[in-house]
């Protein structure tokens, strides 16, 4: 993983003001580094040279007073430094996660909805971005001062003396040569034992979660033992990992210190034998730790800050996932007989078709009742008439004219869909019945509700109406949530401006029997008089519907048999 | 946090991790070690610098040069070493808090928290939580109290007032500035914590309900509130970012201004007579090195604040009370059994959920439970596998009432699916195993073949059975049950999660492996209630109707108003779900 993705500096343009703040404030800080050792050494040498504070007159106390004072305001500009680049840091990480997120927002948003795993995506875009925080306040900044601080000491080092230069020219760039080394050889051992610990870490999950079952079959004690020993094998196979990862650390640690203490017994006989003056020595002895310290801040932070990056790179590589696209025309919305003319649709990546070779009619103002089993394509059929998916051969034609011509917009503003697990908003009752019609009156809301069989539902609620719903319409059940997307359509169905398509998804699956006879009554208004398919694997569904409703059955992967009922 | 009046998280999160003293010492040792090794290696280098310009003989500095290079050298083996010993202290430590919080549960099965997977994973990290407690919590700053008190104690020897001095900056910065910045810090997590929320709801909306917001024309209204939210959440960061900076800056400043304190108190001192030339030099370094003390304390207070949090979340689950009282150990009988439930009500902290419930199912014969959601079937299921305590009635198997038996007794004679059974992260083998630990291989292969699951003994079934089909995952749940040659077989929702197509064949295969054996299915939907015996409606805790199924839609009743447009419950035949495993994610 690289330190510094260039894909992100070209992203977040904050990333890029960011880069050069911490570039400032590193230059600056280097020299309040520099500027306090050399201070400091001063101060020391000269006060032990005899010039006191209080000596009488003469420019050595003075000039030793201020120089003490000059201390102090090192120390208040280190600080004022240390806290404006920290904040400056945690603002430029806030606008560039914005920045991230809503660039991964509305690409994911863009064109028509598409298979993801949308909970990945909002962990990602939320907690996931949130790790850049570390690398943003923590990380950059030390890396922009392990790479000043080094090369400014050395060259103050080596203009006062240097042989201790050498040493530390010498030492420094076998740091990260011992550590990339290191670190090659830990990554080669840590995959190894990675899939071991993956599976020894998750056990005690595993074990907790299935405690119910094991106490069913008696067996919730006898698994105890097995707990310990699991977490012991994980302790033995984890203890092997970082007997290798600590090495690394080791590395640094040991060259950063033990070339400080030879800097210091080098400087020492050289300021023995009177090569330098005691202020050089001091100075030398308090600037060589501060060539090493940015480098070993690096190494401490470079594994939580590489959490950001892996979050940064998902969203690349999320953004890098081409968006849905259909062929988007911008005819005007057709009318009549739905045709499929010989329909194929194959998504990529699949072996079999999802649906091969249908053809089919959806008469006007007529219910057709599609059948079958899962995987025959059922859900394909209503993606299609939802124009979330293209037919990879073969065209959809409503009334004669190709339905691929259309504003793919305008004619989904004459479907009523109901999926088969209804996506509610946090909103009001009100709001979620209003999705697709936000400036339908109340009257039409409540007699779209009462339709879809709501009124019982919104009277046992808080507020009515106005009750918010909660994430993912938690307040609700399964049933009652499949009749707020009733109501959804009803509204959308009653407002639609051309006769409206109604299309509705295995309308009481998994329902208890109470909210699945709500549900048909329900089922059996909206689709009276209109144009309407129903997708079910239930063929008692034709028991419900107008004697004039047609059955077509879908076989994977074509359709086998098709007709008029009665 | 809010003083309650239970112990503190903290302090209970010690006692469970029950600390492993010498272990945690000898970390501790050694890392106040490392770090002395870096502060004395700079007091030392400036004692010989001092010392060497004053031109003694080279002898004078040799111990001094030998003792140097050996720090040098110190700081890392001594680092490296505490990791090691402490990661492993707190990986033994972990093995304990498993161990203890696992025998809790095991204990008192609170099995109705189990509902929510959240929970669970929850519990599990918040577990896993005390190994933080000694490496990044506890460590860190014992080792500090250690050096510092030692860097301490030597500046005091070399100037008294410098050493105080040193002693305030250290405190001040290793115990006021990460409470200070932690008190800093509640209100604006608190207000990223609102925003947040308020964010990950419409990036939830805009993203989960993507093909409802397209079909409705609505996704720009749920972009323009997710780019509100984030707008929001951005602008409170930004805000806060200068009060988040403050502790960077205070460690700053009561470093800078420590050193210029012992540059002033020194030269002070050396002007007066009372301080020789070289210990200023060593006071001066001393304090400018020991600030490295501190610098991990922030990041330690931080980390005992999440453990606390952490621990009393998981004592919020361990102090649950057991669901069931103890009772008589006695056996149960096994074999055929009439089961015969009288006036059975229970309750968990409300209402009751079941209120005078009367249930038969002779031996061998096939009883369904139908009725609601919320009627009290899944409590009935819960006081059979005894899970749940009854509050009276009687529960009789053949002669032994269930309710005055130990669970283990009972789970002995009495079996079945559980709502969601769990499926280990294992083969099919040790899944199957688990019932009956003896079982043959053959015996397992006859269980599965009645189950009608094709699947090979060594297959792995992946974490949770995600390699395994909802039907499938069924059928091995049911084969489990089964090896244990129950009694009674109770099935609780087996096919809640099913598509329609599978759920027809699942119920079908369930059944025809029970026959002849006492089953009670528990049931939301009205699929296959042709293959039972007797049918009982159950609503709000008590039996509303029940006979044969042709009586109950004879009469007008819940049943014969509702099994209008329930499939027919022949089996479809069209699909399987039988057979070989399916991959881990299957698509749309």
């Amino acid at each position: 993983m690289k330190p510094l993705d260039p894909r992100l500096l070209r992203t977040a343009s904050a990333v890029r003001t960011h880069l050069l703040v911490a570039t400032g404030c590193g230059a600056a800080l280097t020299g309040l580094i520099l500027l306090q050792a050399w201070l400091v050494s001063r101060v020391v040498a000269r006060a032990t040279g005899g010039a006191g504070l209080e000596s009488t007159v003469g420019s050595a106390s003075a000039d030793l007073a201020l120089a003490i004072a000059a201390v102090a305001a090192v120390a208040v500009a280190r600080a004022g430094l240390a806290h404006g680049a920290e904040a400056a840091a945690l603002r430029s990480a806030a606008t560039a996660k914005s920045q991230l997120r809503m660039r991964l927002v509305r690409h994911v948003t863009a064109g028509v909805p598409r298979d993801r795993d949308a909970g990945e995506l909002v962990t990602l875009a939320t907690r996931g971005l949130d790790a850049l925080d570390d690398y943003f306040a923590r990380y950059l900044p030390q890396l922009v001062l392990a790479v000043m601080v080094p090369v400014a000491v050395l060259a103050v080092i080596a203009g006062a003396d240097w042989v201790s230069a050498v040493v530390v020219a010498v030492t420094i760039p076998l740091i990260p040569l011992f550590m990339a080394l290191v670190g090659m050889h830990t990554q080669a051992r840590t995959n190894r034992q990675w899939a071991l610990l993956n599976r020894l870490g998750g056990h005690f999950l595993d074990v907790v979660e299935g405690l119910p079952t094991l106490a069913l079959f008696r067996r919730a004690k006898a698994e105890a033992a097995l707990v310990r020993e699991v977490t012991d094998q994980h302790r033995e196979a984890t203890m092997g990992t970082l007997k290798v990862a600590f090495l690394s650390a080791f590395v640094l640690e040991v060259l950063a210190t033990l070339a400080v203490a030879l800097v210091a017994v080098e400087i020492g006989f050289r300021l023995l034998y009177g090569q330098v003056d005691l202020e050089t020595a001091l100075f030398v002895l308090i600037l060589a730790p501060e060539a090493y310290l940015p480098l070993r801040e690096v190494g401490a932070r470079f594994h939580a800050s590489m959490e950001g990056i892996a979050a940064a790179q998902q969203v690349f590589t999320a953004l890098d996932d081409r968006a849905g696209v259909i062929a988007a025309g911008t005819g005007a919305v057709p009318s009549g007989d739905l045709r499929l003319h010989d329909v194929t649709v194959r998504y990529p990546g699949r072996d079999r078709a999802a649906l091969d070779d249908l053809d089919l009619t959806l008469p006007a103002g007529r219910t057709t009742l599609v059948t079958g089993p899962s995987g025959a394509g059922k859900s394909t059929l209503l993606g299609l008439l939802l124009r979330f998916v293209d037919p990879t051969a073969g065209r959809i034609t409503v009334g004669g004219d190709d339905l691929a011509a259309a504003d793919p917009d305008g004619w989904r503003r004459g479907v009523a869909w109901v999926p088969q697990d209804p996506h509610l908003f946090d909103d009001t009752v009100a709001g979620n019945i209003r999705l697709g019609e936000p400036d339908a009156p109340m009257a039409a809301v409540r007699r779209a509700a009462s339709l879809a069989e709501l009124d019982d539902v919104v009277a046992g609620l808080p507020a009515g109406f106005a009750t918010r719903l909660g994430e993912r319409g938690a307040r609700l059940s399964a049933g009652q949530r499949q009749r707020v997307a009733l109501a959804r359509a009803f509204l959308r169905a009653e407002r639609s401006p051309v006769s409206p398509l109604v299309l509705l998804d295995e309308p009481t699956a998994h329902l208890d029997p109470d909210n699945a006879a709500a549900v048909r009554r329900a089922v059996g208004r909206l689709v009276e008089g209109r144009t309407a398919v129903i997708v079910t694997h239930d063929p008692a569904w034709a028991d419900e519907l107008p004697g004039d409703a047609q059955l077509a059955r879908l076989e994977a992967p074509a359709l086998v048999a098709g007709g008029l009922r009665r | 946090m809010n003083g309650t009046a239970h112990p503190d998280g903290l302090v209970r999160m010690l006692a469970l991790a029950r600390p492993r003293g010498g272990r945690f010492a000898l970390g501790v040792v050694l890392g106040a070690a490392a770090t002395a090794a870096g502060v004395g290696l700079l007091s030392l280098a400036a004692w010989l610098i001092a010392t060497a310009a004053t031109h003694p003989g080279v002898t004078a500095l040799s111990v001094a040069v030998v003792l140097t290079r050996a720090l040098g050298v110190t700081r890392g083996v001594a680092r490296y070493l505490e990791r090691l010993v402490t990661h492993d202290a707190a990986l033994r430590t972990l093995a304990d808090a498993r161990d203890r919080v696992y025998a809790r549960l095991a204990a008192t099965e609170p099995v109705r928290r189990f509902r929510s997977g959240d929970l669970v994973s929850r519990l599990v990290s918040d577990t896993d939580a005390t190994q933080d407690l000694l490496v990044r919590g506890l460590t860190p700053p014992l080792a500090a109290l250690l050096v510092g008190g030692g860097v301490v104690a030597l500046s005091t020897a070399l100037l008294t007032e410098g050493g105080l001095l040193l002693a305030a900056g250290l405190v001040l910065a290793g115990v006021a500035v990460p409470l200070l910045a932690a008190r800093a810090g509640r209100g604006p997590g608190r207000r990223a914590t609102v925003a947040r929320a308020e964010l990950s709801t419409a990036l939830v909306d805009a993203l989960q309900g993507a093909p409802d917001l397209v079909a409705y024309g609505a996704m720009d209204r749920a972009v323009a509130r997710v780019e509100a939210a984030d707008a929001d959440l951005t602008r409170t960061a930004r805000r806060d970012a200068r009060l988040l900076g403050l502790g960077a800056g205070a460690t700053a400043l009561l470093a800078g201004l420590t050193l210029w304190g012992s540059l002033l108190l020194g030269v002070a001192a050396v002007t007066a007579g009372r301080l020789e030339p070289i210990p200023l030099a060593v006071l001066v370094l001393t304090a400018l090195a020991a600030f490295e003390i501190v610098a991990p304390l922030p990041a330690a207070a931080a980390r005992l604040g999440a453990v606390r949090a952490s621990g009393e979340r998981l004592f919020g689950v361990l102090d649950t009370p057991p669901q069931v009282r103890p009772a008589a150990d006695e056996p149960v009988p096994a074999g055929p059994a009439d089961l015969r439930i009288r006036d059975l009500t229970v309750r968990y902290d409300g209402p009751l959920v079941l209120d005078g419930l009367d249930l038969d199912v002779p031996a061998g014969a096939h009883v369904a439970v139908v009725g609601p959601s919320g009627a009290g079937k899944s409590t009935l299921a819960a006081v059979l596998f005894r899970f749940q305590d009854a509050e009276g009635g009687a529960v009789r198997l053949g002669d032994a009432d269930l309710l005055h038996r130990s669970p283990d007794a009972v789970r002995g004679v009495v079996s079945g699916v559980p709502q969601d059974p769990h499926v280990f992260d294992s083969t099919v083998r040790e899944n199957l195993r688990l019932a009956r630990p003896a079982a043959t291989d053959d015996e397992l292969l006859d269980v599965l073949a009645r189950v009608r699951l094709d699947l090979d003994l060594d297959d792995p079934v992946g974490i949770r059975g995600s390699r395994l089909s909802g039907g499938m995952r069924q059928r091995l749940a049911l084969a489990r049950a089964l090896l244990t040659d129950p009694a009674l077989l109770v099935l609780d929702e087996p096919t809640a999660h099913l598509d329609p197509d599978t759920r027809d064949a699942v119920l079908d295969d369930l059944l025809d492996a029970a026959v002849g054996r006492a089953t009670l299915l528990i049931t939301h939907d009205l699929a296959g209630l042709e293959r039972m015996d007797h049918v009982y409606v159950v609503r709000d805790g008590r039996v509303a109707e029940h006979g044969t199924l042709a009586e109950l839609r004879a009469t007008d009743g819940w049943l014969s108003g509702r099994q209008k447009g329930q499939p027919s419950g022949q089996p479809s035949g069209l699909l399987s779900d039988r057979g070989a495993l399916s991959p881990a994610t299957a698509g749309r």
